[in-house]
Parts: structure tokens; sequence; C-alpha cells
């Protein structure tokens, strides 16, 4: 299925047509053609749906849906000459967002012993435990830093999705 | 006397005369001379009349709005103009692809989890009802309606615990008036 894309506010929105226009008995077309919208080709109903679906004057591209890049980065793709990339810096910042997220759900259990004194809990022992998940997230965060393109950055961004 | 009578009979008899004025038939029975006949099983071509059984005939998109009419029967072509029938209804997944939708044209992919619906027919107002489900039974998520314009709503689905936006597969449909 062929989409659109462009680009609001730095942010690109991809627009997907719906199957059931393509299918000239489908309920859809039958309401169309009852209001005189009757289509030749497929190249018609395209046109009829990125015409009425894209805000006017916006400058759009198409492409195959499979041509989309990684969804994971959906918030750092850019189009640039006439394709969707995924910005690495951008991509890197998701990646952080994701790391820290899953860094405090690790940090959870051993503030709260040491957040509320509970008694009967060393608070040494969660003290050193989080000393080691802030270690290993500090490594997590230098190898996103030093992440030299989107595929190797994808592999850390699926390692911390647990 | 009698093969004379018979002889000077014009068949078949005219209607004028007390007659049927046919020379063709078909089925068995009676002949039809009452205003209100009793037909059994009776095999009707295109018929025309003003009411049937009560009904006056198929209800207009107009009957169907005003949704009041007693006297009219509700056709395929016209039922989804009741004020009680979805106008939309989608099915995306979390990519987002659309699965299978009625009155919508295409979804828009605005950001993480923030999909726009666009309707093929336009509701007249933006005062009408969103039902929306996220089907991932383990996401322990939510849908918002971000946005209701006549034309289209944004769908928004986050984790119920974070709050953060997350891409999910959706279901949804919409009532009001068109």
């Amino acid at each position: 299925m062929k989409i659109a894309a462009y680009e609001e506010n730095g942010v690109v929105i991809t627009v997907h047509p719906a199957p059931a226009l393509f299918d000239e008995n489908s309920r859809d077309r039958v309401e169309l053609a009852a209001m005189g919208i009757i289509f030749e080709n497929e190249e018609e109903v395209y046109n009829f749906i990125f015409t009425k679906d894209i805000p006017g004057e916006k400058l759009f591209i198409t492409m195959e849906d499979s041509e989309l890049p990684e969804p994971a980065f959906r918030n750092a793709w850019e189009i640039n000459n006439n394709l969707i990339i995924i910005n690495l810096d951008k991509a890197k910042e998701i990646t952080h967002a994701k790391r820290k997220e899953i860094r405090a759900e690790e940090f959870k259990p051993h503030d709260a012993i040491i957040a509320l004194q509970i008694p009967g809990n060393d608070h040494n022992a969660a003290e050193a435990e989080r000393v080691k998940i802030r270690e290993k997230y500090a490594a997590i965060q230098n190898d996103i830093n030093s992440c030299p393109d989107v595929n190797s950055l994808k592999l850390i961004y699926d390692s911390l999705r647990g | 006397m009698s093969q004379g009578f018979t002889s000077a009979l014009n068949l078949p008899l005219p209607v004028a005369s007390g007659g049927t004025g046919v020379t063709t038939s078909t089925g068995t029975g009676s002949t039809v001379l009452s205003n209100s006949p009793t037909l059994v099983t009776p095999s009707l071509g295109v018929a025309t009349g003003t009411s049937f059984n009560g009904l006056t005939g198929a209800a207009t998109q107009a009957d169907q709005e005003t949704a009041t009419s007693t006297t009219t029967y509700v056709s395929p072509g016209r039922q989804q103009y009741h004020p009680s029938a979805a106008k939309f209804w989608v099915v995306y997944t979390s990519t987002p692809t659309l699965t299978t939708s009625y009155n919508v044209s295409s979804i828009s992919n605005v950001g993480t989890g923030l999909v726009q619906v666009n309707f093929t027919t336009a509701f007249s107002s933006a005062n009408y009802s969103i039902a929306g489900l996220s089907n991932t039974a383990s996401s322990n998520s939510l849908v918002f309606v971000q946005a209701r314009n006549t034309g289209s709503c944004q769908l928004q689905v986050t984790l119920a615990n974070t709050g953060a936006a997350q891409a999910r597969d959706v279901t949804a449909c919409g009532f009001g008036d068109q």
C-alpha cells in the first residue's frame, strides 16, 4: 500500500489510506458513488485521499509503507531527499529516555527502603544495589552516546525493553 | 334449440356483458372482483402502491435522522443515518497499519501512539461520541480523544501507570450526525 508523508512543526506525519476505498464493492465506495464520486483507477483513489487528508499547501512525498524506517524511533524521523530518515541525535535522545525509564523501575524497590527507612531492611545493601544500577546504566549511557549508527542504537534500545 | 343459442354467444363474454373478457388465465381459484382481495402466495412483479401492511415506503435519510417514523421501513442503503448507527469504525495496529474500517479514508500517524482517523464523510458537527479501546491485553494502556473535528479525530494511547505515549493496536467507533 502506498502512503504519503509530510512535515508539520518538525514532526513527520504519515497518511495510510483505507483498504476499503480500493474495493469498488465496499460500502464506502458505494456511498461515494452515490455522491457522484467515482474512481477509474487506483491513482484517482490515492489522489482523493491525499488531497482530502493532507492539509492544504503541504508538500508531501509518497512511498510504499514497507519503506518506513524503524518505528521505535518514530519521533526522530525526518524527510530528506524524498525519503524518511532517522536523525541519529534524536534517536539517541529517545534511547536515553528509555534508559532513564527502565533505570527508575530498577531503582524503585531500593528507593523505597532508603526513603521510608523500613525497619528490618538493610539500608546499606539497598544503597549498594543502587550504586550497581547507577554504574550499569552509566555504561549504557556511554554506549548510546558513542553509537555510530541507527542499527547499533536499535540493539541497545531493544535491550532496554526488558 | 339449445344448440342454436350457444352458437350465438360472443366468447369470451365481455366485461360489459357480465363476463371476464379474458382469453388466458393462470393459477386456480376464484376470479378477483373485490377491492380487498385475499391472495395466497401471489407472485408479483414490480408493484406500486401507497402503503403495504401499514408501511408507506423506504425511510429517507431525513426519516432515519429524525428517527421517529413507525410507518417506513429501513433499507440497507440508509440504515447508517440513524442516530444509533455507528458513523465510523476502525481497527489499526501499533505500526500503525489500517486493518479494516468503515467511513474512514485514511489514518495519519501523527506521533508516538497518536493517530488521526480521517473520515470519508464528515460529521455535521464536532459534537459526536467516540468509543475506543487498546486491544493489547498486556499493555495496561488507555485511549484518549486528543482532538475531535468534523472531518477527523485524534486518538492517543498512553500507559496507565506512567502516562507515557505508546503505540498500540486500537479499535474505535463513533456515533453522531453526519
